[in-house]
């Protein structure tokens, strides 16, 4: 176990590295935009430029981009976003608290709801409650979250004024009025991945349920709820697990236009912020920022295989080995 | 009777108290209701990243620092005058003390200069920053020694090394010996430099030929735009400049330069002489050194500066105008922020609220990162206690909101949430006859920009397509009478009002009355003229039978010319860069416009407008691939004169009206004689030349003279003049809603505003309505 976990990490450096490379070639390819304002930063930009090999071929840029990075942790300077010159680790860090709030709480809230969700559907197939479930899953899968995000915010905190229409301002996340006005966009969030998870859910489940052995653990006198907690659910978690991944990455990319619509301080708007000014340093940081997190979560789940279902053993040459 | 006087008496002491106590909660000094008055707007993200007086850049970076620094003076609203001086860190008005300094030779002041160049200036003594340390005369000799130290390299320090308020010798202490490399050529004089010395060429820094560096220009026209028989001459010239910034231009780097050179001939179908690769190079200039005690900022005493300005100011408005910004800094903290960055040394100063000091009626007090600012009364203003101040500043707070989200910020402002909402031209459809619409002039006019070169538009026709038809003036002319300007406003920019001239009515000719160009008999004269109306009242720029005549002999002549078959199609490709709603109903407009004026004759039907999308509109159309597009003017409202130059001087509207020629001899007559010369000599001739002083009414006849010259060729078509619209909240009022472009700020802005209700007030009316206000 412990050399699949190490083989997996080393795996995910390497991607990591490999998406690095093609990034900062591609970014460096572009047109240098980086502009000198009327004689102010003009020796400061050529001392910046000249510092971070600008001048240099993209190979040696991209030695000196490795060295500051993994020796300095100095991912390069702000030149269109933040204020002029700012390390951009600085000014990203900043703005990583209300990101990381909508999306966690998004995922934390989507994820379960949408497995109970699945299960209940499930549970009443072919019932109203099936039906009452599936048009939500209908129209949540197939319409764009920046959509309902919209509608939501016209709805809910216009027309009914019970949710303000923009994230308040501040660090305070842990009150009231911060979750409160983070609400519309974590549901933004949440209601893809809820249906999403719940139409994989209650379509593992209504397989499992039946198979064979259900049939064996009811005759065997088990409720219908016990059999389906102890034996369905259990064997329908393991294809749901790359789909979790999948939830993650959509939280994610998501919150980049959500973030936008309810004014979130976040990266995502920063993100678009930084292509459409091209502020390349920037949008290096936050690109390897939402790789990483795909990378870690990937991880993640596939390592949780073997703890869901103990029959999976991962490394060691196995026959079995997943 | 007693009786009846008791009651009387009763009735008095009542009266009395009701009187006492409506007057309770009234400011005593400005009779206004004393409460909380939040004005609450919104600016997009990152359009405030510092707020540092020497090193902003963004307009809203400026509009903050107005309600948080004080300039010296201010040029604000005024109920019986076009606008009013007021002395804010000032304690009285300038005094021109020129004749001290005259003939003094540290500064450079002429002998026989006797005003315009010196100006002493009084400090107030109740100035100070918002934790009350004072400010005097050191604090501002402090500000103006960082701003201009050449080891920070202050982004404004040029607003004071060059141009109207050049400090004397300010240039020279900044440059600190370091070589400054010179335009060869003089765009403007159109004159080669007289230099000693070698040349220098750059890839990477500004040149005269493309107004930018050759790396822009390849950006702007693609990398083969420089590649000659296969090889990439930027390339290899940049090769060439390795890491230095200029190169000389010799031995092999005068070959690459050359061949760079038959590059550009040969890409853009020119054919540049030997002394035009001039217009590629800069010669250098070591400015001398100047010590700090040789520029031209002087301390009188603790509470009073002169100014020594390097070129005179004559216009008390200019004066005042140019003292209204302010480079003040808190000396502890703009220290305490110093850093070394990038070999030189930079501050932080402004960019948090801990780093930030106040000293205007407001105090910065909170800032997330594109989120949030608010600003609250700075109870440490002297203005507070001051009577010239009573009736101003009602607002207590400020909050600005950093919002990018259209939708999101109109829902905000219908909440009451926002005081003040930008309309676009969708919202426009519901708010466009709103009471609370508010409609801002700018002084850009709009304008149909034609190619009109026969070379560029002939190699881009093909079999039954047209295109050389745009080089026929009548052609062009016939366009201009098709479009109903007031209806072509109406259906595609509401907010915006017809052009027909060159200049809107915002340009003043003369800034010590504000008079107006536009107002002028010379400038009516013009447009009736060459719109050929009645008079300048029933000027329309529209008449379809005109149209008709000029579509027709424009064919006549292109047929007899072979220029066009019978059954050609005109195509014309109208480039922007996104085919936007508007831009949809634009062109439909020019086209429903075109076929109307073009029925019965041999255009019906047989031309289209063609909308395409290309990311640098302006860059097609000065690379001759654009056939039609829009483009605008503007700025410089104080100085028509001078705009003149963007029409006239081929290396601005060539971007614009690319085979104008301007070159061509354009006869008028001012006063009795008539004078011969190209448009862009008309504009040096006025700018520089022999009417660049003559009086006004010279000045302006000379003005319309070119204005008429450039309409008439069609080349520039105006169609509309740029107008933003707004819709202001039910919470506030202007002081006037009558736009002077004198006042520093629209309207009387938030110094003046008034309000209708305090915050509870608001929040209780927007909660009545449900929180969805009717506008």
């Amino acid at each position: 176990m412990r050399k699949y976990i190490l083989k997996r990490i080393g795996l995910m450096l390497v991607t990591g590295f490999a998406i690095m490379t093609v990034l900062f070639i591609l970014i460096r390819l572009l047109p240098n935009h980086i502009h000198a304002g009327i004689g102010g930063y003009e020796k400061q930009l050529e001392q910046m430029r000249e510092a971070w090999g600008y001048n240099k071929p993209i190979i040696v840029q991209y030695g000196i981009f490795l060295k500051n990075v993994f020796t300095k942790w100095d991912w390069g300077f702000c030149t269109e976003v933040g204020t002029a010159f700012q390390p951009v680790t600085e000014y990203i860090s900043s703005k990583f608290p209300a990101t990381l709030y909508v999306n966690v709480v998004s995922i934390v809230i989507s994820i379960p709801l949408g497995v109970v969700f699945g299960i209940l559907a499930a549970n009443f197939k072919n019932k109203w409650q099936d039906h009452v479930l599936n048009v939500f899953i209908m129209f949540f899968i197939s319409v764009p979250a920046f959509v309902y995000a919209f509608l939501l915010q016209y709805l809910v905190g216009f027309k009914l004024n019970l949710l303000p229409l923009v994230m308040k301002s501040g660090t305070d996340y842990f009150t009231w009025p911060m979750f409160k006005s983070a609400i519309m966009p974590i549901l933004a969030l949440s209601f893809g991945v809820i249906a999403g998870d719940m139409r994989f859910v209650r379509a593992e489940l209504t397989e499992s349920m039946t198979s064979e052995y259900m049939l064996l653990a009811r005759t065997k006198g088990l409720t219908k709820r016990q059999a389906l907690f102890r034996h369905a659910l259990r064997n329908s978690m393991v294809p749901l697990l790359p789909s979790f991944l999948a939830d993650v990455i959509y939280v994610i990319s998501g919150s980049i236009i959500i973030e936008q619509i309810f004014s979130v301080p976040g990266i995502g708007r920063v993100f678009v912020l930084s292509i459409t000014s091209r502020d390349y340093s920037v949008f290096m940081l936050i690109s390897m920022f939402y790789v990483a997190i795909d990378l870690i979560a990937g991880l993640i789940f596939d390592l949780s295989y073997g703890f869901i279902d103990p029959r999976i053993r991962m490394g060691g040459g196995k026959t079995n080995e997943y | 009777m007693k009786r009846a006087k008791r009651v009387v008496s009763l009735l008095l002491v009542a009266a009395m108290a009701a009187v006492m106590a409506a007057g309770c909660g009234k400011d005593k000094d400005t009779g206004r209701k004393e409460g909380n008055y939040t004005y609450n707007t919104y600016i997009g993200t990152s359009s405030v990243r510092t707020l540092n007086p020497h090193e902003w850049e963004l307009n809203d970076e400026q509009a903050i620092q107005r309600y948080t620094q004080m300039g010296f003076y201010d040029i604000i609203y005024s109920k019986d005058k076009d606008y009013e001086y007021i002395c804010e860190a000032a304690s009285a008005a300038p005094v021109d003390v020129t004749s001290e300094y005259a003939g003094n030779e540290k500064f450079g002041v002429p002998a026989d200069a006797e005003k315009g160049y010196a100006f002493k200036i009084d400090l107030r003594k109740e100035l100070t920053w918002d934790d009350g340390t004072p400010i005097n005369a050191d604090s501002y000799i402090y500000s103006w020694k960082q701003m201009l130290d050449p080891n920070m390299a202050n982004y404004r320090a040029t607003s004071y090394t060059e141009g109207t308020y050049a400090i004397t010798n300010a240039y020279e202490y900044y440059a600190n010996g370091k070589p400054q490399y010179v335009a060869i050529y003089d765009a403007d004089s159109e004159e080669y430099a007289d230099f000693e010395g070698d040349m220098y060429t750059s890839v990477t820094e500004d040149t005269v030929f493309f107004g930018s560096s050759l790396e822009a220009a390849a950006g702007e026209y693609g990398a083969e735009a420089f590649m000659l028989d296969g090889v990439d001459t930027l390339a290899e010239l940049k090769k060439l400049q390795g890491d230095e910034k200029w190169v000389k231009v010799e031995g092999d780097v005068e070959k690459a330069l050359k061949a760079l050179v038959d590059a550009v001939n040969a890409n853009f179908g020119m054919d540049l002489y030997d002394e035009e690769i001039l217009e590629f190079c800069t010669y250098q200039e070591i400015p001398p050194v100047k010590t700090w005690e040789e520029v031209g900022l002087i301390k009188n005493d603790d509470y009073s500066i002169t100014m020594i300005l390097d070129k005179p100011c004559m216009s008390e408005y200019m004066l005042y105008y140019g003292l209204t910004s302010t480079w003040l800094v808190k000396e502890d903290l703009y220290e305490a922020n110093k850093k070394d960055a990038g070999g030189l040394t930079k501050t932080t100063y402004g960019t948090s609220v801990d780093t930030y000091a106040s000293c205007g009626p407001y105090k910065l007090v909170g800032w997330q990162s594109d989120k949030e600012i608010v600003l609250e009364k700075n109870e440490k203003w002297f203005g507070y206690s001051d009577e010239i101040y009573n009736n101003q500043y009602q607002t207590t707070k400020i909050v600005y909101n950093l919002i990018d989200e259209h939708a999101t910020v109109v829902q905000l402002f219908l909440q009451g949430k926002l005081d003040d909402l930008a309309l676009n031209a969708d919202d426009l459809n519901t708010y466009a006859t709103s009471d609370y619409a508010l409609y801002t002039p700018t002084s850009y006019t709009w304008k149909v920009s034609f190619n009109s070169d026969y070379d560029a538009l002939k190699a881009r026709e093909t079999a039954g397509v047209n295109k050389t038809m745009l080089t026929y003036k009548d052609f062009r002319k016939a366009f201009s009478l098709s479009v109903d300007r007031s209806e072509f406003c109406q259906t595609a920019y509401p907010a915006c009002g017809p052009a027909y001239g060159l200049f809107n009515d915002l340009y003043v000719y003369d800034v010590n009355d504000f008079s107006i160009y536009r107002n002028t008999d010379y400038a009516k004269d013009i447009l009736t003229e060459v719109y050929a109306a009645e008079s300048y009242d029933k000027l329309s720029g529209y008449n379809v039978e005109e149209a008709k005549k000029l579509y027709k002999a424009a064919y006549d002549a292109a047929l007899e010319a072979g220029d066009i078959k019978e059954g050609d199609k005109v195509v014309i490709e109208f480039n922007c860069q996104k085919a936007s709603d508007t831009m949809q109903k634009a062109v439909n407009f020019f086209q429903d416009a075109i076929n109307e004026a073009t029925k019965e004759t041999p255009f019906d039907g047989k031309i289209s407008v063609e909308l395409k999308e290309v990311d640098d509109y302006y860059a097609s159309m000065a690379a001759g691939t654009a056939d039609m597009i829009f483009s605008a003017w503007g700025g410089s409202d104080m100085d028509p004169y001078s705009l003149t130059q963007c029409y006239c001087d081929p290396t601005l509207f060539s971007d614009a009206e690319f085979g104008f020629n301007s070159d061509k001899k354009v006869t008028a007559k001012i006063g009795d004689k008539e004078y011969t010369y190209s448009f862009y000599d008309w504009y040096i001739e006025l700018c520089e030349g022999q009417w660049a002083l003559a009086d006004t009414e010279t000045r302006l006849e000379v003005l319309a003279a070119i204005e008429g010259a450039v309409l008439d060729e069609y080349c520039a078509v105006p169609i509309w003049n740029d107008r933003s619209a707004s819709l202001i909240s039910q919470k506030v009022e202007y002081i006037t809603y009558d736009f002077k472009s004198s006042y520093s700020d629209a309207y009387g802005g938030l110094r003046f505003m008034t309000y209708n209700y305090t915050d509870e007030e608001w929040e209780k009316y927007c909660a009545d309505q449900n929180n969805q206000l009717k506008y």
